[in-house]
């Protein structure tokens, strides 16, 4: 009866109720919105530093993430990649050798990181093979081919099929170099990658590095980039000794911070709109109540009690918090949904912009994540459930006598 | 006069409802102001740290050189930062050489910067030189002596005093190997410096590159930011004898940083918009009621004789002094708040790795706010016009009243 009573006060005055539920929907809708955009903007930024270089986990003798030494590699990786790849929250598994040295072109030198990778497997942990600008993504039939970033293409002056010469100090000490191939040219949209970083056949660079069969990392990407740290905890205990697994929250600690404390700043942004969403909806409910001063002395003269009144303005409130929650939450995940296969590029008056270790792309994208929509939903009844608060409890000690003598 | 007064009269005769309304109002404006004077001096912060490491307030290039990076857009420096230095409100003007190159140790080898400088003029200005004990700093524009990343310096697995190589291209084409020993490390938590730069006086990159006298970069540091725009054309007065020479603003500079503060701000003003609708649509609300409840009383005015446009006028006046009224407690609260962020600000570091790195420079952890008090004002006048556009239709409905059924309204 209550309940039914509720929604029949709410529409006496239509334009009121209309104008407060608009309030809350676009406070709420809107910010589901800005929650995703946040969301995009670090989904981004954490694959720009795990799937266009380091993977979410990565293995590799103990230390060796600290210094990149080149003797700190290890062999007899078959059988584990093999079993990492048999797990289902994984999926991919790159066994990898590192090399810093010279690559020219003609008569332009630029230093490079090169990385020896085996195709096939690599693409299953970057993207560089969906980032292509020109060429082909490697080959392992192409012994010397190279996928190259675009920045370093550019300052070289290739394009694919021209030769590079590749110079590095080897493992015996001697210097290495020898040609290769560009087979395409990748651009992923972060400076450190775009102009640094060439991928090369893992065994032509074994062979130039003399590492024969040695590798210094196994990159591996899991369906879950979040939970990388409780599936490294396991792993940890059935590497082999001298090897170490580091996730990529242990190889970029800032980054990290940075997406930890998202779920403190998202909270604050909360509490902000709401607070003057809550004030909206405070004053609303005051309003109608001391309208009816009159009308709640009579409902209690005629034996209501007073916690049935509050209730009614409770009610009320909470009806409005439930009809807004709903439309809020389907705008914004309709919102943010749009956003997230349409999005907008931002490219020709944004640059790409660095932070926490990770690269932010020029352009506005949402990704779903349950906690933008849950939180904003669940605190907008809580709001509407405290801003009926007080109207409710004045409500509650109103005395019957004085209210129905009030004009 | 008459108006304003009735309105104000009318306002507090229901005073909850007033108060509430200002609240919402005066907490939105605090709201912004407080946000947006914290990002000002965040920002600030940001620039000053960015163009004092980087390219100045402005920067004098050669061509294309601030897209290309291509070293051979290189130009003779012939007194030039002298005479820029000679202007007034410039604080420093550093020339500088930047040269890829590898560097060598004799068990690893990397792929470096190799930065050219006057240590002497960098080290009044730039951040990197912060942390660095003098009796480390480069000693001559052409010795020997380098400052080595931190990273980079494990990486090589070298340590201070130890020797290296570093080999570059010069302007031949050729390869120039030249051995440098490590007097400093630079640890500026900015992974691109710590992992791969290496500083040189400015005669030696010069050297090795085979550009004698001549620089990539004249850095320009002026005493204050905002005289960016005065000095620019002075900038290009000088130069002008030099078409290829390009002064740039640090915007266009480094796109990095200019481009990281404009997401934020622009993320930040996004929020600012759905706070001012939010806070719109309650005033109409509030007006609409309180000109709902008064229908019979307007009923009486205008069979007294008073015109409908007096109507709207009062109901116009009642918006405009809730939104003077509210500016007004805004303002306060974000004068206080700014105050107390300006001096105290507002300290991270137990939050942030002293290390996190934005747009290309480290963020500091102690947030502290600067005034922007034009922006203050023009958000205040921003609430009064809101509150004057929500006004609007409530003001025609009222001014819509027919007498005599109005007055019949219970």
């Amino acid at each position: 009866m209550l309940v039914s009573l509720a929604f029949r006060n709410l529409w006496r005055n239509s334009r009121r109720t209309l104008l407060t539920l608009s309030a809350m929907v676009v406070s709420s809708s809107l910010l589901i919105l800005a929650l995703g955009v946040f969301s995009g903007m670090f989904a981004d930024m954490l694959a720009s530093a795990t799937e266009q270089y380091y993977g979410h986990l990565v293995i590799s003798a103990r230390g060796y993430q600290d210094d990149r030494d080149m003797f700190a590699d290890f062999s007899d990786y078959a059988a584990l990649a093999g079993n990492l790849r048999k797990r289902p929250e994984v999926r991919g598994v790159s066994p990898r050798l590192r090399a810093f040295g010279l690559v020219a072109h003609a008569d332009s030198t630029y230093p490079a990181e090169l990385l020896g990778v085996q195709p096939a497997q690599e693409q299953q942990v970057t993207s560089f093979s969906r980032q292509l600008v020109a060429g082909r993504y490697l080959d392992e039939t192409e012994t010397a081919g190279a996928l190259i970033g675009a920045g370093l293409a550019k300052k070289l002056g290739v394009q694919p099929g021209d030769e590079l010469v590749f110079l590095t100090q080897a493992a015996d000490g001697s210097i290495g170099n020898d040609l290769l191939t560009v087979t395409g040219i990748f651009e992923t949209g972060s400076g450190n990658r775009d102009n640094a970083l060439v991928l090369v056949n893992l065994p032509w660079l074994q062979k130039l590095t003399v590492l024969p069969d040695r590798i210094h990392e196994l990159a591996i990407t899991i369906l879950e980039p979040m939970r990388a740290g409780e599936l490294a905890a396991p792993l940890q205990t059935n590497l082999p000794a001298g090897l170490e697994v580091l996730t990529w929250g242990q190889l970029l600690p800032e980054m990290q911070e940075v997406i930890a404390s998202y779920n403190v700043s998202r909270l604050i942004l909360v509490a902000i709109l709401y607070a003057a969403t809550g004030l909206g909806i405070l004053n609303t409910i005051f309003m109608s109540v001391m309208e009816r001063t009159r009308e709640f002395g009579i409902l209690m003269a005629m034996g209501m009690k007073p916690r049935s009144v509050q209730n009614l303005v409770l009610l009320e409130t909470l009806a409005m918090g439930v009809v807004s929650m709903t439309l809020g939450v389907a705008a914004g995940l309709a919102m943010t949904l749009y956003m997230e296969r349409v999005g907008v590029d931002l490219s020709p008056y944004l640059s790409a912009v660095t932070y926490a270790g990770g690269t932010i792309l020029p352009r506005l994208s949402a990704a779903f994540e349950a906690d933008n929509v849950t939180i904003p939903a669940f605190a907008l009844l809580l709001v509407s459930l405290a801003a009926g608060y007080f109207p409710a409890r004045r409500a509650a000690r109103l005395q019957p006598i004085e209210a129905i003598r009030e004009e | 006069m008459e108006t304003l007064k009735l309105a104000w009269k009318n306002l507090w005769r229901n005073r909850r409802r007033t108060l509430i309304t200002l609240t919402a109002m005066g907490f939105s404006l605090f709201l912004l102001q407080t946000f947006h004077n914290l990002s000002f001096g965040v920002y600030a912060q940001m620039i000053d740290s960015g163009v004092r490491a980087g390219s100045g307030h402005i920067a004098i290039y050669r061509g294309d050189y601030v897209k290309s990076r291509d070293e051979k857009l290189s130009f003779t420096e012939a007194g030039l930062a002298n005479r820029v230095s000679a202007l007034r409100g410039v604080r420093q003007a550093l020339p500088r050489i930047y040269l890829p190159g590898l560097a060598q140790s004799s068990r690893e080898s990397r792929g470096i910067m190799l930065m050219g400088v006057d240590p002497a003029a960098e080290s009044t200005v730039n951040p990197f030189w912060k942390k660095l004990p003098a009796e480390q700093n480069i000693r001559s524009l052409s010795g020997r002596d380098a400052l080595v990343g931190a990273r980079l310096l494990k990486e090589l697995k070298i340590g201070e005093g130890s020797k290296f190589v570093v080999t570059v291209q010069n302007r031949n084409g050729e390869l120039s190997n030249e051995l440098l020993r490590v007097r400093g490390v630079l640890r500026t938590g900015l992974k691109e410096v710590d992992g791969g730069m290496i500083i040189v006086g400015r005669e030696r990159a010069a050297a090795m590159a085979g550009i004698a006298g001549e620089i990539h970069e004249l850095a320009i540091v002026l005493d204050r930011a905002e005289d960016e725009t005065r000095l620019l054309p002075e900038v290009w007065k000088l130069t002008a004898d030099r078409p290829d020479l390009r002064p740039t603003p640090w915007e266009a500079a480094m796109p990095n940083l200019s481009d990281a503060i404009r997401l934020d701000y622009t993320s930040q003003k996004f929020i600012f918009v759905i706070i001012l609708l939010i806070v719109t649509i309650g005033v109409v609300n509030t007006l609409l009621m309180s000109v709902m409840e008064r229908i019979r009383e307007f009923g009486v005015i205008l069979a007294l004789g008073a015109s409908p446009g007096r109507l709207r006028r009062m109901v116009l006046a009642e918006a405009l002094i809730l939104g003077a009224v509210s500016m007004v407690l805004g303002t306060l609260l974000g004068c206080g708040s700014t105050w107390y962020l300006v001096s105290r600000g507002i300290d991270l570091r137990n939050l942030v790795p002293e290390t996190l790195e934005f747009g290309g420079v480290v963020f500091d952890p102690v947030m502290r706010a600067a005034w922007d008090i034009p922006w203050m004002l023009q958000m205040g006048l921003y609430v009064i016009a809101l509150c004057l556009l929500a006004s609007i239709y409530p003001a025609v409905k009222a001014a819509r009243i027919a007498p005599a059924e109005a007055m019949r309204h219970r």
